[in-house]
């Protein structure tokens, strides 16, 4: 047990030193912080105490233990010196306004609000020529040092030209790998950029993908349709304390944000577990608040931390409003998790519903009669069998 | 000599536009194509699916006006079951719509219009002592101000500039003439720039009580909504009502002002008329006010050619989108039940622009009567006040006379803006008494949420309601307990419309000619104009 | 004139002990599946007295469990039983002419089967080969399951391992639909397998059926 203290100690003490050296490196070499953090807490009413919890709480939300919550504290100072490119592919802004609506008034909040963004279509003054000026100036001056934040999927069919922008009209597809191959670190945001998400959904008509696949860069997958905005304050921040990517799942997604379903942690779960089910919209079981399983709840098959942070500063989340989980942070959930309303086994394959179960009873009752007649043709025939060989004996 | 000049991408608005004008020697623009540059098919995709699951799907449209495509759809599936919600669930929708109206409007006109009025660069010249007597002089007390927070967010500004990273802010157009506004109004709309986005937040966490998130809310269902356990706890109640009020706090001291206070630079503008565009206007009806759906805060109507003496009667057989100019198969124009979205895609020209006399869009050309309509707050106004809407009137007539302007001023860029700024005061004051009759009806004893439905084998319906946008509707055929082929003439769809087979421009389009640009390269007073219909780019094309 | 001998050893106490076991379980096993695929609603009652699913999934999970460990027993017996390792018989359905001319008895076309050259006959072979084949996949898409609710301890250690089974799956959402079309699989042997085993002892008088339990199977054996 010592042992196993000491070697958890002596990697955390290098984990410790690693950080220190890039955020000294962060302050060296990035540019010049743009707002003063510290007067912005004043100014949104932040005491010390509160922001020192606030660390307190992202140290623990990134899975570290409680030595670097000073090097929380000093990325966080550091926000806005990291240099952010935002890209627009195949997408709805859903995940911007995510995460500009981000939970109010809190540090996240001032955090967003200081991100240093230099490219962001829906945000930005400049159009036109001017605009793409932006763009090559920001890919120019910090080449190797921004963070590229794709939003949406980026379609491949007609080569790239569902989507097109720009003066030149250059397509996403050419555009993004042009972006994402300067880029210190690449966030797909949101389902769309993550696996396609919505304009990928079945017969998946402009044949799109998300960043990972069409660009051939490896992301963060900030999953979700749209993802919480903590998973992605708390990516940055770990970019900014070690210089990489989070420790992340087989699909890319950061593991503290995304280890764990949502059907482990919801408010509704004894309810569950005790048989407690609304049947249908505004029974009375809803109005208690039970367990939304039967009216399609996909938390047990979700990997999410919605039940942990919920949304818009904590006021709220799916199964809160009622409604269940739609598995948003899934992988092609637009497919597998319908229908959004029923139970996953009950699904209609073209038509009517509970195409499985049905298959399976006409089955079971088909080949219950089939063998009952092959019962009844053997007794037949034995019987003939047994007549013959009687009347051969009577022959004899 | 004409010559050609793209604005791709159009920025601070949602997706993908682009514009290309022909400019005179004059830098007067002569005439305009607008083009959508991403098609995604999800008409496509929702085919042979449960209908239940289609609002969840057609929400993903768009998540800025977020809900409202959810809602178009859950609607045309009740109209297609052939039920109706109960009241509680019509009441939770207009409050969940209301609520992001204005936090929608609010912050299209501060994130994404604003800078199209106001020069960030000048306010750092501003005395804030003299911007606290112009903000006074319009509203007794105006929202956050003081000059000693005006100094503050001048200092912030100041250390953004000499950083020398201007980031979002960079190459802008700062110091154009066309900027009107003196140094002091400059630093009061920007510093309210700033406290928009907290209040913006504000109205999404008040959405997401009864949404269970923002965007894209998830509590709908057909036949009506899930969140009957927020309904019924009085503290979440409370803690909608709260929020709603600091929005409307806002509206009522920062957004009303700011806009008033713009119409007094800009009124030169609006009077001549500039950014009018097409003189139709359309409404599908807005926020129903009764069960029956006869009666709705946003009246249904036509107005043709500007002729506020008359409302027609919306007739939706007269509602039909085609494809000549958009790069889709397809000749004649098809009502919507009957659409199509079949692809068909021809590229630009050989040097670089669109293909003005050939298809040039993935935008669809919606048409009432084969007319090309505006709709949105402006359209919403226009009916209403033709109609003889109370509300409508009064606060309309009330606006026109504080700023002493006419009612023509109305069919411009600057009228444009400005009602949408009335209409959110209008819905800001609705939601008290929205809240209100939720709250008696729950007293009453009727706790309902829902109405039992089934999918019908067969049958069809559509959904219409008033996003911030505009005119919205989404059209459903079911067979055989799936949808058979789905569509939805959005907002967008109408505003940023191309031609027409009989060469007729689209609102945007149109609204376009004759703005003179101030300076050659550089694209402000296009802008202005295109922000003003607040383009939605996913909603349009989806 | 013919006359029975004395019974053959057919299955060992190991065989029928695991048969018997695995059947059992996989009884529980459909029973509640279907119970956590549709729970039952209880309404009445304060939610801290009851636990009904829980339970349910307690006895599903503990009998899937079961089936895992009787399932590894079961490989162990094809493999090293000291009676009879019978592994290759499962691959009796090889032999194509048998295979025929099974299927041709099991049609009542032919007389008499093919001759027994392993414990089982080649369709026989292909049903049990496929049945395991069965018992596989219900047991690695039920680890998935349980291990993506348990985050410690052995269960989290084998769901890391399946980890990137679930994904080659399409998810969590889809093992579950696959875990779910595999109990109706399950429905469908048992309703041949139970014909089978009476059928066979009605015309072929072996003593299928009690085989099973005794052990002992009879030999015809001709003049
Ligand atoms: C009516 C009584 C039954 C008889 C006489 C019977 C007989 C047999 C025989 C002779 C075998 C092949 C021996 C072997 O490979 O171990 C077998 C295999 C099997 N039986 Fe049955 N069975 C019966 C009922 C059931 C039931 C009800 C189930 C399941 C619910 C079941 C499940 C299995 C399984 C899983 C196997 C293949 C695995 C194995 O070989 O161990 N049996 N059965
Ligand atoms: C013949 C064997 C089995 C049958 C027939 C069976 C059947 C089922 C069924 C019908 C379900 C419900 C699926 C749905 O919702 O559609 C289920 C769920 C489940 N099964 Fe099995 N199962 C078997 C074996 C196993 C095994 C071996 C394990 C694990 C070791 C297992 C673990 C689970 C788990 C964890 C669930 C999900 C329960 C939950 O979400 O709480 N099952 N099973
Ligand atoms: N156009 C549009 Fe929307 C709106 N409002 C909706 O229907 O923005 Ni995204
Ligand atoms: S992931 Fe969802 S919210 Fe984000 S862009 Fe795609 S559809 Fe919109
Ligand atoms: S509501 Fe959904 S996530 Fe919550 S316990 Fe029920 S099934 Fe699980
Ligand atoms: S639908 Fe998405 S937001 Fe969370 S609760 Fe489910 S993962
Ligand atoms: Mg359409």
């Amino acid at each position: 047990m010592d042992d196993y203290r000491k070697y958890v100690s002596k990697h955390y003490n290098r984990l410790l030193e690693q950080c220190k050296v890039r955020l000294d490196e962060v302050e060296r070499e990035y540019p010049e912080p743009r707002e003063d953090f510290q007067a912005l807490l004043k100014a949104r009413g932040i005491s010390r105490r509160s922001f020192l919890k606030w660390t307190g709480v992202m140290t623990t939300a990134l899975m570290l233990p409680p030595i670097f919550k000073p090097m929380v504290a000093r990325a966080a100072e550091n926000f806005s010196r990291i240099p952010v490119i935002w890209l627009h592919f195949a997408e709805c802004t859903g995940c911007s306004e995510a995460i500009l609506r981000s939970s109010y008034p809190n540090v996240d909040d001032i955090l967003l609000e200081t991100i240093s963004l230099e490219y962001h279509e829906t945000l930005m003054a400049a159009a036109g020529y001017q605009a793409e000026k932006c763009l090559e100036e920001a890919m120019e001056h910090f080449a190797g040092k921004y963070v590229c934040v794709i939003e949406g999927a980026i379609p491949r069919g007609l080569n790239g030209q569902y989507l097109r922008l720009g003066p030149k009209g250059e397509t996403g597809l050419a555009l993004g790998k042009r972006v994402v191959s300067k880029a210190a670190m690449t966030i797909s945001l949101g389902a769309c950029a993550v696996w396609g998400g919505i304009p990928a959904a079945s017969p998946n008509p402009t044949d799109c993908v998300g960043a990972s696949k069409a660009l051939g860069v490896s992301t963060v997958n900030i999953a979700g349709c749209p993802p919480n905005e903590v998973n992605f304050v708390g990516t940055l921040l770990h970019f900014i304390m070690f210089g990489s990517m989070p420790p992340r799942d087989g699909e890319g997604r950061p593991l503290w944000a995304y280890g764990k379903r949502v059907h482990d942690f919801c408010e509704r779960r004894p309810h569950y577990d005790a048989g407690e089910f609304v049947e249908e919209w505004g029974d009375e079981g809803a109005k208690k608040g039970w367990c939304l399983y039967k009216v399609g709840c996909k938390g047990p098959y979700t990997f999410a931390n919605c039940p942990h942070l919920r949304f818009n500063d904590h006021m709220s989340w799916p199964v809160m409003a009622g409604h269940g989980c739609i598995g948003c942070t899934e992988r092609g959930f637009w497919d597998t998790m319908a229908p959004y309303e029923k139970p996953i086994q009950e699904a209609a394959i073209g038509g009517g519903e509970r195409t499985i179960d049905n298959i399976g009873i006409i089955l079971t009752a088909a080949t219950a009669a089939g063998v009952a007649a092959h019962g009844v043709y053997t007794a037949i025939r034995k019987k003939d069998k047994n007549q013959e060989e009687q009347k051969q004996e009577e022959r004899e | 000599m004409t010559k050609r000049m793209i604005i791709d991408p159009v920025t601070r608005i949602e997706g993908h536009l682009r514009i290309e004008v022909e400019l005179d020697n004059n830098n007067t623009v002569k005439d305009a194509w607008s083009s959508i540059t991403l098609w995604r098919g999800i008409e496509t995709i929702l085919k042979g699916r449960d209908p239940r699951d289609a609002g969840l799907i057609v929400q993903r449209f768009c998540g800025v006006c977020t809900y409202v495509h959810y809602e178009a759809s859950i609607m045309a599936c009740e109209d297609a079951f052939g039920i109706k919600p109960p009241p509680n669930a019509r009441l939770i929708r207009n409050l969940t719509q209301g609520i992001w109206y204005l936090g929608d409007h609010i912050m299209h006109f501060y994130h994404l219009h604003g800078l199209d009025w106001v020069d960030i660069v000048s306010a750092l010249k501003a005395n804030p002592k003299a911007a606290e007597e112009l903000a006074r002089s319009i509203h007794p007390n105006p929202w956050n101000c003081s000059a000693s927070h005006y100094k503050a967010v001048q200092e912030r500004l100041t250390r953004f500039v000499k950083s020398g990273r201007l980031g979002p802010f960079a190459n802008a157009y700062w110091g154009n003439p066309s900027y009107k506004l003196p140094p002091e109004a400059n630093l009061v709309i920007v510093s309210h720039y700033l406290d928009a986005l907290q209040i913006s937040k504000v109205a999404a966490q008040a959405q997401a009580i009864f949404g269970g998130k923002n965007p894209h809310p998830q509590h709908l269902v057909v036949g009506g909504v899930t969140c009957v356990l927020d309904m019924l706890t009085p503290s979440r109640l409370g803690e909608f009502l709260f929020r709603a009020k600091e929005v409307k706090d806002f509206v009522e001291r920062a957004y009303i002002p700011d806009v008033l206070l713009a119409a007094r630079y800009y009124k030169d503008e609006g009077l001549a008329g500039i950014g009018g565009g097409v003189k139709n206007y359309l409404c599908v009806g807005g926020f129903p006010l009764n069960d029956d759906m006869s009666s709705f805060l946003f009246p249904k109507g036509v107005v043709k050619n500007r002729d506020l003496s008359k409302v027609w009667p919306l007739d939706e057989k007269l509602i039909t989108e085609e494809v000549t100019h958009s790069w889709y198969e397809g000749k004649e124009p098809q009502h919507p039940y009957s659409g199509t979205t079949v692809p068909k895609y021809t590229g630009l020209s050989k040097d670089g622009y669109l293909k003005g006399e050939e298809k040039y869009s993935w935008c669809k050309a919606p048409r009432y009567a084969g007319e090309p309509c505006e709709v949105g707050p402006l359209a919403r106004m226009v009916v209403g006040y033709a109609a003889g809407d109370k509300k409508i009137k009064s606060l309309v007539d009330e606006t026109l006379k504080v700023t002493g302007l006419p009612a023509k001023v109305l069919f411009s860029t600057l009228g444009r803006t400005a009602a949408r700024a009335i209409e959110t005061k209008l819905v800001a004051d609705q939601i008290e008494p929205w809240l209100n009759e939720l709250v008696k009806n729950i007293k009453s004893g009727d706790t309902r949420t829902w109405t039992y439905c089934e999918v019908p084998k067969e049958g069809q319906g559509r959904g219409m309601t008033e996003p911030p946008r505009g005119a919205l509707s989404h059209w459903i055929k079911i067979k055989n307990y799936q949808i058979e082929n789905y569509q939805a003439v959005v907002p967008s769809t109408w505003n940023c419309s191309p031609r027409d087979k009989n060469g007729k421009r689209g609102p945007y389009e149109e609204s376009l000619i004759g703005t003179k640009l101030a300076k050659a390269d550089q694209p402000l007073e296009i802008l202005r104009t295109i922000h003003s219909f607040d383009p939605c780019m996913a909603c349009a094309v989806h | 004139m013919e006359h029975y001998v004395a019974p053959l050893k057919h299955w060992t106490v190991a065989m029928r002990i695991n048969h018997w076991a695995m059947a059992i379980s996989i009884f529980v096993l459909i029973a509640t599946g279907f119970l956590i695929a549709y729970p039952v609603t209880i309404s009445k009652g304060e939610t801290w007295l009851k636990f009904s699913v829980g339970e349910i999934r307690f006895w599903h999970l503990f009998f899937g469990v079961l089936l895992t460990f009787l399932f590894i027993w079961r490989l162990y017996l094809a493999f090293f039983s000291r009676f009879h390792a019978d592994w290759k018989d499962l691959f009796a359905f090889l032999n194509i002419k048998d295979l025929i001319h099974q299927i041709k008895f099991y049609l009542l076309i032919e007389k008499e089967g093919p001759p027994h050259r392993g414990l089982y006959g080649p369709m026989q072979s292909l049903a049990y080969l496929g049945l395991f084949g069965l018992i596989f996949l219900i047991i690695i898409t039920g680890l998935i399951l349980m291990g993506a609710g348990y985050h410690a301890g052995i269960t989290a250690f084998i769901y890391s391992i399946l980890k990137p089974v679930e994904r080659l799956l399409g998810g969590l959402a889809m093992v579950r639909y696959i875990h779910h079309v595999l109990t109706w699989c399950f429905v469908l042997f048992i309703v041949v397998h139970v014909y089978m085993a009476f059928w066979y002892d009605a015309v072929l008088k072996e003593g299928t059926l009690s085989s099973m339990v005794s052990g002992y199977m009879f030999k015809k054996e001709g003049h």
